[in-house]
């Protein structure tokens, strides 16, 4: 995202005009997976929305850090900045409104239902959705032609991030650090092990190097 | 017998001098690429952490930076003899630099669907060989960088410039968001944003 997504000229100047951006290196906590360890010179793997959400976050906090708006996983320079006009739209709302919590649940609805998400796919989990926000092949470097048998990996990470906007609303940042596992899950419980993600990331790694990114 | 043989050697000697000499600038040339950029100043440190210097990029060529100080001088250094986050720095410039520099594009086709049945004898033709937007530089990196063993973790201590965003520590962001009425994107990341992640 740092080589692609940040560089992007649209996405520095509307970050520079309307945010303040801070950053935190996530290593060690329990949420955090494994990552193909890239310097940032290193031409960027093939991602699809969403792809590594347990190793990247944007997340969007008024001054006082209560966090209103999130999105997990990798953001192309597009979608990145679509996430920041909302994020900006958002917080103006907010501010004038007398009860912002409420308001931000009504505006993050808003945005699904004009996404094309039902009330029912906000409001409900789906076991077939929540598989699908849980793994995906690109978070191994996999591109898979079309969508996944699973479903659109990018649109279910999208619907889960809403959704936990939308059950925390305004929560505070200390109190999510507590336990981001409540967004992006539990990356050893799922896997179970850390070693073996290693291994099966270094042999995909090796494989996606000795092809051209094609795009 | 031996004073022609020592006039000979000395002869493809002065041949290989001056060959040497006329050839070197032309190649040298051929590789010549020179980025010149207008920066603020910055603190520069090598890769052993003992050095460092407040400056400004003000060229790249043949993997070699130009950094201006504030009273005048002009300091060379190998792009491989800075720190990493000064390398990742400076990458990046260099990166901005080059898609700056590059012409603009002719107006592309609009976007069709990928893999459809129609297009799909022709995808190979149509699609890129390379992703044109990030350009590999991994040849500006010295071989010899691994990912550091155990790295601590790190987050901005002061307001620093990366991948053309600043970036200030999360109490200092929260506090010029209040004073500016902005919110606050916080990237949370596992790894080191300007190095291995």
């Amino acid at each position: 995202m740092r080589t692609v997504s940040f560089s992007d000229p649209t996405v520095g100047n509307t970050l520079a005009s309307k945010f303040i951006s801070t950053y935190t290196n996530t290593q060690g906590t329990a949420n955090t997976g494994m990552s193909f360890s890239h310097s940032p010179d290193e031409p960027p793997g093939p991602c699809g929305r969403g792809a590594g959400r347990q190793n990247v976050q944007t997340v969007f906090m008024t001054p006082a850090g209560k966090i209103y708006h999130v999105a997990t996983g990798f953001l192309s320079p597009d979608d990145l900045q679509a996430e920041l006009e909302f994020a900006s739209q958002t917080y103006r709302s907010l501010r004038q409104s007398r009860d912002p919590g409420l308001r931000l649940v009504g505006l993050q609805s808003e945005r699904m239902s004009e996404l094309g998400f039902s009330p029912t796919e906000l409001q409900t989990d789906n076991l077939m959705q929540e598989l699908t926000t849980m793994f995906s092949p690109s978070d191994l470097g996999i591109r898979m032609p079309g969508r996944s048998p699973l479903g659109d990996v990018g649109r279910n990470r999208m619907l889960r991030d809403a959704k936990f906007v939308v059950q925390n609303p305004l929560i505070d940042r200390h109190d999510f650090e507590q336990d981001p596992t409540r967004l992006v899950g539990h990356h050893k419980s799922f896997f179970g092990s850390n070693a073996l993600m290693n291994g099966l990331n270094n042999s995909m790694q090796r494989v996606v190097n000795q092809r051209p990114i094609r795009r | 017998m031996k004073r022609p043989v020592r006039l000979a050697n000395r002869a493809v000697m002065a041949v290989l001098v001056c060959a040497a000499i006329v050839l070197t600038p032309t190649s040298a040339a051929g590789d010549g690429e020179v980025l010149e950029f207008q920066d603020q100043a910055r603190c520069w440190k090598d890769a052993t952490g003992k050095f460092e210097v407040v400056a400004a990029l003000a060229k790249y060529q043949q993997r070699e930076l130009t950094l201006h100080t504030n009273d005048g001088k002009s300091i060379v250094v190998p792009i491989d003899r800075i720190s990493k986050r000064d390398q990742a720095y400076a990458i990046n410039k260099i990166r901005l630099a080059r898609r700056q520099a590059r012409p603009a594009a002719a107006p592309s086709e609009p976007r069709q669907p990928v893999f459809t049945t129609s297009r799909r004898a022709n995808i190979s033709n149509r699609l890129p060989k390379h992703d044109n937007r990030v350009p590999n530089l991994t040849s500006l990196l010295p071989k010899t960088a691994k990912l550091p063993v155990n790295a601590a973790p790190t987050s901005p201590q002061n307001d620093e410039m990366l991948f053309g965003v600043h970036w200030q520590p999360i109490d200092r962001a929260e506090q010029l968001a209040a004073e500016q009425d902005k919110p606050i994107m916080w990237f949370r990341v596992l790894g080191d944003l300007s190095g291995f992640m």
